[in-house]
């Protein structure tokens, strides 16, 4: 079988890469979109490509909630996953999130071993 | 129009414009009503006059007739005796006649009348008592005549009397009528100013005035675009101006305050955000070099890397708390409040805080009773408060012990946090809840600090309508003590009655009483009712149905918790209708059953109303006991769902009202507190991730609340097995049903719960 791939959206070229670092040792295959309308423009593209896609909030282009929205409207990736990266003082958009469909929160700053279980509990093993 | 221009004049002109008119009018009234009086006493007392006058013309012309009746005999037949008769009447002739001349003098055109009468009279007088007694037929011819002329002048005088009454009459009978059509025509004139004056009235002050309130209170209730319309007259039109031009500045500065607020809470965001990015990626990169996964580290290196990651977690701590103290000082802090156990709670501080104070040698001291003590509050906001006084008092204590305490008081929890350090100087103790302030022993001692931490713990214990104070002294260690108010809560009451022990009955609380409505029944039928209800079957643990008899479902009471609701409605008699029905249903309550007595009529027609059962009369009390025991086993049947996933909540929700139960669901923790605090459920369905408030804190404060202390409970897990598992028995879950196979063990474990109790 091959890697399970997960698609990151995350602007901040050093978070994304921590990310990428981590959850590559842990065997997982990280796509990295460097805004929310690449990651949009990803999913389109390959709608049965992920096993899950982490979410930053805050990001140009279309932030964090655009892509949620488009996630859980667009048939194609429907059942796909979604981690979100949020900051606190976010409990509201929480709210939201909740109910836009959001599976799984993490709040930044996070451990990126914490991140490691997480996706691990979402995603099961990377092969 | 010069009406409207009239309205437009100032208020004083116009009253004064009015009031000289109506003044004017009321004179002129007056004036005619007076002159009217004055006139009617003249004209009485003339007709008195000219009465008396008709009346002694009258006796003059009897005595005349009398006087001419005894001459004539004394000339026809010379009877000297009758002569002698009338000689005797010639005086009381003159009186009368005397008198007349008086009462004539007020009618000078009647004079010479009167005196032709009495000439005519001693005309005839001379011929009469000159003629001899059986005088001739010449004598008495002339006699006759004499005595015509003088009859017909008095007659004429009367006639003429008579005459001049009725013209009078007729002419003060006109006058009164004109004078009464004047003031007539005065009074509704008066009338219609007053009519006119009153819509002006209202349309130049009461309209406005009316206006103006409605304005004032929409801008009131926070409406700042509310303005009103200018009324016409000057002095209200300046009034509602006023208003408005207020209106418009508060507006403007108000709108110039929330944009000021906004820009800041952006700024504050933003900043915490732009912080916390680069903060993210330094802490994750520490984290990540520290977990070895960037290959092994030596001893000193881990020891400078975990000086980093502390020292990230202090920016983060500090960001945190700026963010909180924002919060606080614009009051946008928002409390999640429930009933807290306050004692689990400090157990909680304990266990963190314990261990730092045994790493600097201190005792800890705990003196919180074992039995919860419930309060209403917001749990993480709550463990925050206790933590950072726990972490001051740790930090600057160097030797001795901290001691946490509870005291319950009847209206107040005090929870003490005492230390045996240096104390404080009475100036630090003035400025100790100041921003940024940190007292000399926090500057002196090595320990860390933001000077915000107290400011914290203020503003959040205001928040929950407590208060924080310090005891200290210097040498003398220091006292925080924090009082949170026990508000007269039923929940508080009862968490707490139950906590303790007691029953809810005495706490205060009704206890769920076994009431069924009877509607629309007279008062045999209420009789009859009752009867039924009491049968032993229906019993349950020795407490008996009992019924409260309405006369329709209007009067019905409005039940607004599952308290309230009654256990089922009788609908019966005048009350077997449509809308008797449907109103009932709405009074008592979403799931409470309806029982319709009805005659034979009545078929499938009720249950399209609504209603739930149908018993025909007569009515078996064998049947009867059976088909209440069903309804009100069917009323223990209402499920609450919480479950994130919208298509889970569909299908379960589905699946389970095809057999026959009420479902709500909701798709949050908080939603789900908040329908078990309102109403009351069978089962709880309960998806143990959550988004908001996780599925064991649901349960815990459900668990709370008295009518759910026996809540049925299925908690969902995708994996089947929880890390929670023994948490959740210890909260009297029936069962944890993994969802990975479908719905159907979650129906089935449903079903059997409510049947028969196990799952």
């Amino acid at each position: 079988m091959t890697q399970k791939r997960i698609l990151l959206a995350e602007d901040e070229a050093h978070i994304a890469k921590l990310v990428e670092f981590k959850l590559g040792k842990e065997g997982y295959a990280v796509e990295l979109a460097s805004n929310g309308g690449v990651a949009i423009e990803k999913l389109r593209t390959e709608p049965q490509g992920f096993a899950l896609l982490i979410l930053d909030v805050m990001m140009p282009v279309a932030d964090g909630w655009e892509v949620l929205r488009f996630v859980r409207t667009e048939s194609a990736v429907k059942g796909l996953p979604v981690l979100m990266l949020t900051a606190k003082g976010h409990q509201k958009d929480m709210a939201n999130a909740a109910e836009l469909g959001a599976t799984q929160f993490l709040k930044k700053p996070f451990d990126p071993t914490e991140l490691a279980r997480l996706v691990r509990k979402l995603v099961g093993d990377p092969k | 129009m010069s009406w409207l221009r009239f309205s437009k004049r100032p208020l004083g002109v116009q009253f004064w414009i009015a009031g000289g008119i109506v003044g004017f009018f009321s004179v002129a009234s007056l004036f005619l009503l007076l002159s009217q009086v004055r006139r009617q006493t003249e004209a009485s007392r003339w007709l008195a006059q000219t009465h008396r006058t008709i009346s002694r013309l009258s006796t003059l012309g009897r005595d005349f007739y009398q006087h001419r009746t005894l001459l004539r005999g004394h000339l026809e037949s010379a009877e000297p005796r009758k002569l002698e008769q009338a000689k005797d009447r010639r005086p009381q002739w003159d009186r009368t006649f005397e008198s007349l001349r008086e009462s004539v003098e007020a009618y000078p055109d009647a004079r010479p009348h009167l005196e032709a009468a009495g000439r005519a009279y001693e005309a005839w007088q001379r011929h009469a008592f000159a003629a001899p007694g059986g005088a001739s037929e010449r004598a008495l011819e002339t006699e006759a005549r004499l005595f015509q002329e003088a009859w017909a002048s008095i007659e004429a005088l009367i006639d003429r009397f008579n005459r001049q009454l009725s013209v009078r009459d007729l002419d003060e009978k006109s006058a009164i009528q004109h004078t009464f059509a004047a003031i007539a025509l005065i009074n509704i004139t008066l009338l219609l100013a007053f009519g006119v004056a009153l819509i002006n009235l209202y349309q130049s002050i009461a309209r406005p005035i009316a206006g103006l309130s409605v304005g004032i209170r929409r801008y009131m209730s926070g409406d700042f675009r509310a303005r009103v319309a200018v009324g016409r007259t000057p002095e209200i039109g300046y009034v509602g101006s006023s208003f408005n031009e207020l209106a418009a500045r508060i507006e403007s500065m108000v709108s110039d305050l929330r944009r000021l607020d906004e820009m800041k809470s952006d700024f504050l965001s933003t900043v915490s955000h732009e912080l916390r990015t680069p903060l993210t990626s330094i802490g994750g990169y520490v984290k990540l070099l520290l977990s070895g996964d960037a290959g092994a580290l030596s001893s000193t290196q881990t020891e400078f890397l975990n000086i980093v990651d502390t020292n990230v977690g202090r920016l983060g701590h500090l960001i945190n708390d700026l963010l909180d103290v924002e919060k606080i000082e614009s009051g946008k802090i928002q409390l999640i409040r429930e009933p807290q156990d306050l004692s689990e709670i400090l157990r909680e501080c304990r266990d963190s805080m314990a261990i730092l104070a045994k790493q600097k040698g201190l005792e800890f001291r705990f003196t919180v009773p074992e039995q919860p003590v419930f309060a209403m509050g917001d749990r993480v906001r709550l463990i925050q408060v206790f933590m950072n006084l726990l972490s001051n008092a740790i930090k600057y204590t160097r030797k001795g012990y901290v001691e946490l305490s509870l005291e319950r008081r009847d209206f107040a929890v005090m929870i003490r946090v005492r230390d045996s350090g240096e104390g404080l100087s009475p100036e630090d103790q003035e400025q100790l809840f100041q921003k940024f302030y940190r007292s000399r022993r926090a500057l002196e001692s090595a320990e860390s600090g933001t000077g915000l931490g107290l400011v914290i713990v203020k503003g959040l214990v205001e928040a929950h309508g407590g208060t924080v104070a310090v005891e200290s002294g210097l040498g003398e260690g220091t006292v925080f003590t924090v009082s949170l108010p026990l508000e007269g809560l039923a929940e508080v009451i009862a968490a707490n009655a139950g906590a303790e022990g007691r029953v809810i009955e005495e706490a205060g609380l009704r206890p769920r009483e076994r009431v069924v409505w009877h509607v629309g029944g007279d008062a045999e039928s209420g009789r009859r009712v009752r009867a039924l209800l009491a049968a032993p079957e229906l019993d349950e643990g020795g407490r008996r149905l009992g019924a409260e008899s309405f006369s329709g479902a209007s009067t019905l009471p409005r039940a607004t918790s599952w308290e309230e609701s009654p256990l089922l409605v009788i609908l019966d008699g005048a009350a077997v209708n449509r809308e008797s029905v449907a109103e009932s249903a709405r009074r008592a309550g979403a799931g409470t059953p309806i029982l319709v007595l009805g005659d034979s009529e009545e078929t499938a027609q009720v249950f399209a109303w609504g209603a739930t059962a149908l018993l025909k009369k007569p009515i078996k009390p064998a049947r009867f006991s059976a088909t209440v025991s069903d309804l009100l086993r069917m009323r223990g049947r209402r499920i609450l769902l919480a479950d994130p996933d919208p298509d889970v909540r569909l299908l379960l929700k589905r699946a389970l009202e095809q057999r026959g139960y009420v479902v709500e669901d909701v798709d949050r923790g908080n939603l789900a507190l908040a329908r078990l605090e309102r109403e009351r459920y069978d089962l709880l369905i309960l998806e143990r991730e959550l988004p908001d408030v996780s599925g064991v804190e649901v349960l815990r404060a459900a668990r709370r609340l008295p009518q759910h202390a026996l809540l049925k409970v299925l908690v969902l897990d995708d994996a089947g097995a929880s890390s929670e598992q023994r948490e959740f028995e210890a909260l009297g879950v029936e069962r944890v049903v993994a969802t990975y196979q479908g719905i159907d063990p979650v129906v089935e474990a449903a079903s059997r719960l409510l049947a028969n109790g196990k799952a």
